[in-house]
């Protein structure tokens, strides 16, 4: 029941900073200076009275508030308009795109996390021993290299030691998918692994010190229920907090990985947008983008909850 | 006789950063069963310390041990873990100093002492709730109920004080251990707990080592009292030896230190603070800080005396 109610409250926050986030997203594109109507035109020369009539056709001349509402409101019907300079619709091309890098980044935060948490409970549980040792040089390493260096350097190693493994052409089926999907999500998980199996170590060594854990061991309790039952939920929240920052930023750094792999994702149609100046995609796509980013604070939000009654009760998140 | 725990010769060395640190250094004491133990002395003496290595609750990478603490003939100290569940919570159990931080602080108080019936108990998650239910209500928390669905941070100390002891005796060990129980609580409650554990020994048959630097808890509830300095049991008795004829000088300074032992109502404080344990000691620990003190004290550790029966104390001067 509290918890109900600590769902309702967080939903009341989320949908005041979607608005804020897209009003952002709308006005800086609109204010980067450059004109509509000659991204349209592109290198035809036009008259004067077919740009008022192009300005008509797509509301340029309304004030810049109308056409954020007539955006944002066909918008949360799920219709981004057509851009500029094919006519395509910009929903089907968002549509045909975000099943990857979401794909992308979900995978890499669900491998990142299992992996990171194994390794990081591992080494606490050895601390100061050979496995907590390796574990640390191994994450040492990762850390320092980033992850589009991570890409090319297991694009290199494939190309030598798996040559069959093809990273090349279209996905047209879910065989596809689950072919070219999880390899590169692993590469892109590879630096969250790094950083949160660091937290997730201090995290614990410092919950198996805690007399509590003290408490569970002397009233009985076999010593696999104190870590996970007692330590590894209490040292659950900063982990958390750690693997929805790296959540975000994995969003930009799937465009890179997509690059890499040469998967056919947002991050590429994004780019190009950008390159061409054509906004309606450049708008959509961030604001999905962003989206997929809130929802993902949400859900960390939401986890924290289900976690910690504390949190609970204070009805508080992290992303406000 | 009806002994239950027996301890030997004791170490108990930590390997810290500035060195290693000898906590425990020779202890000897036993527990008969159905009686009361008083371990009294300042904070940083090793009191904490001795009484964790019954339930081997130190860290054992960092921890070396030695001697024997022998439950009903087996050495404590070399069991396996498996063999060590055997012991935690059922032979012996331990209730710590800060109910605040004693208990996990996501978990329903309830769901605490039930997880414990059903890890140890083979019990269903309806009986083990019910069990729990029933610990609550026996350990004086009202309304039960509704306290069972609450978490810690929604009780008081003295509340929390209870659920942990319900919590430590809910397996029914023979031996509970109070670690500074009583302390973070303030007065009345104290009462009120040492009152639930005294009725608690008397129900129950435990055996019970209280662990304290304030002798007028002693005085209500032990039998026999060690009194505890650096590492070394200085002076060992019944508690009507300790109280009537303290011979140790660190025993009559710490009775003048409390309320209830004080003389013409005046406290009077002991100078200087324990020493650190780095180093072993090659004179008596208390020296420094010693009225009696004399150049002898200085250099050679002082052995045990026996003043009457069972009552012993480790000085070469006392009065």
């Amino acid at each position: 029941m509290r918890y109900l109610r600590y769902i309702l409250k967080r939903l009341c926050v989320f949908i005041p900073l979607f608005l804020i986030v897209s009003l952002i997203v709308f006005f800086a594109l609109r204010f980067s200076g450059v004109d509509p109507i000659t991204v349209m035109l592109g290198e035809r020369q036009a008259t004067p009275e077919v740009m008022a009539a192009l300005r008509a056709q797509y509301y340029l001349d309304d004030p810049l508030i109308s056409q954020y509402l007539r955006w944002i409101g066909n918008a949360v019907t799920g219709d981004f308009g057509v851009d500029y300079i094919n006519h395509q619709s910009v929903s089907t091309l968002i549509a045909q795109r975000l099943p990857i890098t979401l794909g992308l980044v979900i995978l890499s935060i669900v491998i990142g996390t299992i992996l990171s948490v194994a390794l990081g409970v591992l080494s606490s549980v050895r601390e100061g021993r050979p496995t907590d040792r390796t574990i640390s040089v191994a994450v040492l390493i990762l850390v320092s290299v980033p992850p589009f260096l991570l890409a090319i350097i297991t694009l290199l190693l494939l190309s030598v030691f798996a040559p069959s493994v093809g990273f090349i052409g279209a996905i047209n089926s879910v065989s596809d998918y689950w072919a070219r999907i999880p390899l590169p999500a692993f590469v892109l998980s590879l630096n969250m692994v790094a950083i949160v199996t660091r937290v997730t170590r201090s995290s614990m060594i410092i919950q198996l010190k805690s007399q509590y854990t003290s408490t569970a061991l002397a009233k009985g309790l076999p010593a696999k229920m104190v870590i996970w039952k007692h330590a590894f939920r209490n040292a659950l929240i900063p982990v958390l907090t750690i693997v929805s920052i790296f959540a975000g930023t994995s969003i930009s750094g799937a465009v890179l990985v997509e690059s890499v792999f040469s998967l056919p994702g947002l991050g590429g149609l994004l780019t190009q947008a950008i390159k061409t100046n054509n906004y309606p995609i450049v708008q959509s796509a961030l604001l999905v983008l962003l989206l997929v980013f809130l929802v993902i604070g949400l859900v960390t939000d939401l986890i924290y909850a289900a976690v910690d009654p504390r949190i609970r009760k204070s009805g508080k998140g992290i992303t406000a | 006789m009806n002994t239950l725990l027996k301890v030997s010769n004791l170490k108990v060395d930590f390997m810290t950063v500035r060195g290693i640190v000898h906590a425990v250094q020779g202890v000897d004491f036993s527990l008969n069963r159905g009686k009361t133990l008083g371990i009294v002395g300042e904070s940083g003496c090793g009191k904490s310390v001795l009484v964790k290595s019954i339930l081997r609750l130190h860290e054992e990478q960092k921890t070396r041990c030695s001697g024997n603490i022998l439950f009903e003939g087996h050495n404590i100290l070399d069991l396996s873990p498996r063999e060590m569940l055997a012991i935690r919570g059922v032979r012996a159990s331990m209730i710590f100093q800060d109910p605040m931080i004693s208990l996990n602080p996501i978990l329903k108080i309830g769901e605490q002492i039930a997880e414990t019936f059903r890890a140890r108990r083979s019990m269903t998650k309806g009986q083990a709730a019910e069990e729990a239910l029933r610990l609550l209500k026996r350990v004086g928390i009202t309304p039960a109920e509704e306290r069972y669905h609450q978490y810690p941070f929604e009780l008081s100390g003295g509340m929390l004080q209870r659920v942990v002891i319900a919590i430590a005796i809910s397996l029914e060990p023979e031996i509970l251990i109070a670690d500074e129980a009583t302390t973070a609580l303030d007065m009345t409650v104290q009462k009120e707990i040492l009152d639930l554990l005294k009725w608690l020994r008397k129900e129950k048959g435990m055996s019970l080592i209280v662990v304290t630097h304030d002798f007028g808890v002693v005085a209500e509830m032990c039998d026999s009292i060690a009194v505890m300095y650096a590492g070394k049991i200085m002076e060992y008795g019944s508690a009507r030896q300790i109280f009537n004829d303290p011979c140790h000088p660190y025993t009559r300074a710490l009775i003048s230190s409390t309320p209830s032992g004080a003389k013409g109502g005046k406290l009077i404080s002991i100078p200087g603070a324990p020493p650190e344990l780095y180093e072993p000691q090659t004179g008596c620990a208390f020296y420094p800080r010693c009225s009696q003190a004399a150049e002898r004290c200085r250099e050679s550790l002082p052995a045990m005396h026996s003043a009457s029966g069972n009552h012993v104390f480790r000085c070469e001067r006392p009065q």
